[in-house]
């Protein structure tokens, strides 16, 4: 049985630590010397390893732990987010380390000056940073595999893939390394990873969150966001992280909209589609079950029915093309000169994506100012949508192609399929895990109109509190590493 | 039926690109998988006497100058052409 009520015991929730630690119950140091102790034992060094780290920032953890624990000692605000650990995607700036992007070639880069803007918002709100996490290279990937750094192992199988590219915040959150993390999303790499991994994920409105100092990949699509293993935890941190910035030219200029004191709003008079079509036919049987099983608790509050997106093949053939090409074009210097210091899974791809035709881009971004005016039709008739986040659970590492919809397809540009159609447009999506204790997670994406994040939360909350969503922890992980616990 | 070896040989020099023996299959794989995306976005009854682009920008308003501050980093470097 897992000890929740701990704050630092591996699956302790980010709202029980900032409480215990605002409270003096234990302090800030003490729960990130339990975070670094699980890592240490689990992270790396032995066969089976999860490879969530790329680098670990205890020297600074432990001094950030000790400002939030003068701050409770001097009686000062230690923010609500108060010596909580957390980590972040490797594409995001820490200052003092090169941003690597997940690449073999950004690691030659002068370590970064500053903290991305998001870390230090969570700085300010008490968080603690343990470090930077491993991810696909430049984030054009659905697996988790990484030439350079290894593979990300999944923790409730460590011989299947972690889903990417925010591999290692997927995985470090499922594992119990830290309750809380960043990642981006240009295609559903928050979504992917949350539903193989098991754990919540928040791919905000397009333009919510900014992204000043993080390294790009698309800029049409790229967006930021938390993961967690709740919903109360995910809005905590995503009402910490919000709030415009001019630095980013994406970025909308929209104040913060908080979302925690809407969780408890329930599903009661919502409209909610249940996506087929296309969505089912892309799916394999765990996943429509999943996507059928959040349906049927959802309809005991809500008003649900049937929802045919048609042309959410065409949105994601778009964002497909979009983001090949604005990608190659980013890197083009690099594929130039260096091609055989990408990783080869990537590399080929932005090859290709260098060559495309531009009138195959223009039309792309035709069809998705097309797709968003029909989602928006839509979004008239309906408050949510819910489709399978992925088509299948975890694939094992390695493997190269997948059996969707009676086809054999080429794994890695497929994964992401059944999110793209939304980030494609930029609209929020929670990805909630729906799985049994044991059983290999798959999730389930909660999608609204532009800016109702509220409403996802408030309906994950929903299904939270009726049992049909939860990150469970992996079953190998229910006994701590010793010391790790208790302090 | 598009040669695509033929294309790579005619894009990779226009665009400076070397296209090695090795990168070659799969940029061969993933062109065909560019090419039948940009099937299915052809298929798309999109209305032909319009052209709308999701990533047009409406023009940003000319804020005024804020008074001059200390100088800080980014100040330093600065060339001069925010005004």
């Amino acid at each position: 049985m897992i000890d929740r009520s701990d704050p630092c015991a591996p699956h302790a929730s980010a709202i029980d630590i900032a409480a215990a630690v605002g409270a003096g119950g234990t302090s800030a140091r003490a729960v990130a010397e339990a975070a670094l102790a699980r890592i240490d034992a689990a992270d790396r060094g032995h066969e089976g390893a999860i490879n969530a780290f790329t680098d670990i920032t205890a020297e600074r953890a432990l001094a950030e732990a000790a400002e939030t624990d003068d701050a409770v000692a001097a009686g000062r605000a230690p923010g609500p987010l108060a010596g909580v650990p957390y980590a972040v995607k490797n594409l995001l700036d820490i200052a003092g380390l090169p941003t690597r992007a997940g690449s073999r070639i950004n690691r030659e880069r002068r370590p970064a000056s500053a903290d991305a803007l998001l870390l230090q918002r969570l700085r300010a709100a008490g968080a603690v940073l343990l470090g930077g996490l491993n991810m696909g290279e430049y984030a054009y990937d659905f697996t988790g595999e990484n030439a350079h750094d290894g593979a990300c192992r999944n923790p409730h199988d460590t011989t299947r893939m972690t889903g990417g590219s925010s591999s290692g915040s997927g995985a470090a959150v499922a594992a119990g390394f830290v309750p809380l993390s960043l990642g981006s999303d240009t295609n559903g790499s928050l979504r992917v990873p949350a539903s193989l991994c098991g754990v919540f994920s928040l791919k905000p409105t397009y333009g919510r969150l900014p992204r000043s100092g993080s390294f790009p990949f698309v800029d049409s699509l790229d967006h930021l966001g938390p993961f967690a293993r709740s919903t109360a935890d995910l809005a905590r941190v995503y009402d910490a992280l919000q709030g415009p910035d001019p630095a980013d030219h994406a970025a909308a200029p929209r104040a913060a909209e908080p979302t925690q004191h809407a969780l408890g709003a329930g599903v009661a008079g919502l409209r909610i589609g249940v996506v087929g079509g296309w969505f089912e036919h892309e799916a394999c049987e765990t996943a429509r079950a999943a996507a059928a099983r959040v349906a049927e608790v959802l309809a005991q509050e809500a008003e649900t029915h049937a929802v045919t997106l048609d042309g959410a093949e065409a949105a994601r053939a778009a964002a497909y093309l979009v983001t090949n090409a604005e990608s190659a074009s980013f890197h083009l210097d690099r594929l130039r000169t260096r091609p055989d210091d990408f990783d080869p899974d990537t590399r080929d791809r932005f090859l290709a994506g260098a060559m495309l035709p531009a009138s195959w881009l223009v039309r792309a971004q035709r069809v998705r100012r097309w797709w968003l005016e029909r989602l928006m039709a839509v979004f008239a008739k309906v408050d949510l949508l819910l489709a399978p986040a992925t088509p299948v659970p975890a694939p094992a590492i390695g493997q190269k192609t997948l059996s969707i919809g009676g086809r054999e397809v080429p794994l890695r540009p497929s994964l992401g399929l059944l999110a793209q159609p939304f980030s494609a447009v930029g609209l929020p999506v929670l990805t909630v895990p729906v799985f049994d204790p044991g059983s290999l997670p798959i999730g389930v994406q909660l999608i609204a109109a532009p800016w109702r994040e509220d409403r996802c939360l408030a309906a994950g909350a929903f299904l939270e509190a009726r049992g049909a969503v939860a990150a469970h922890p992996p079953p190998n992980l229910a006994a701590p590493p010793l010391g790790a616990q208790g302090r | 039926m598009t040669d695509w070896d033929a294309y790579i040989d005619a894009m990779a020099p226009a665009m400076g690109l070397d296209v090695a023996e090795h990168h070659r299959p799969g940029v061969r794989q993933f062109l065909e998988i560019a090419s039948s995306m940009a099937v299915v976005i052809e298929a798309v009854p999109l209305d032909e006497d319009a052209l709308a682009l999701l990533p047009v920008y409406i023009p940003p308003e000319l804020l005024p100058e804020l008074p001059s501050e200390a100088p800080s980093d980014g100040a330093a470097r600065d060339d001069g052409a925010t005004g």
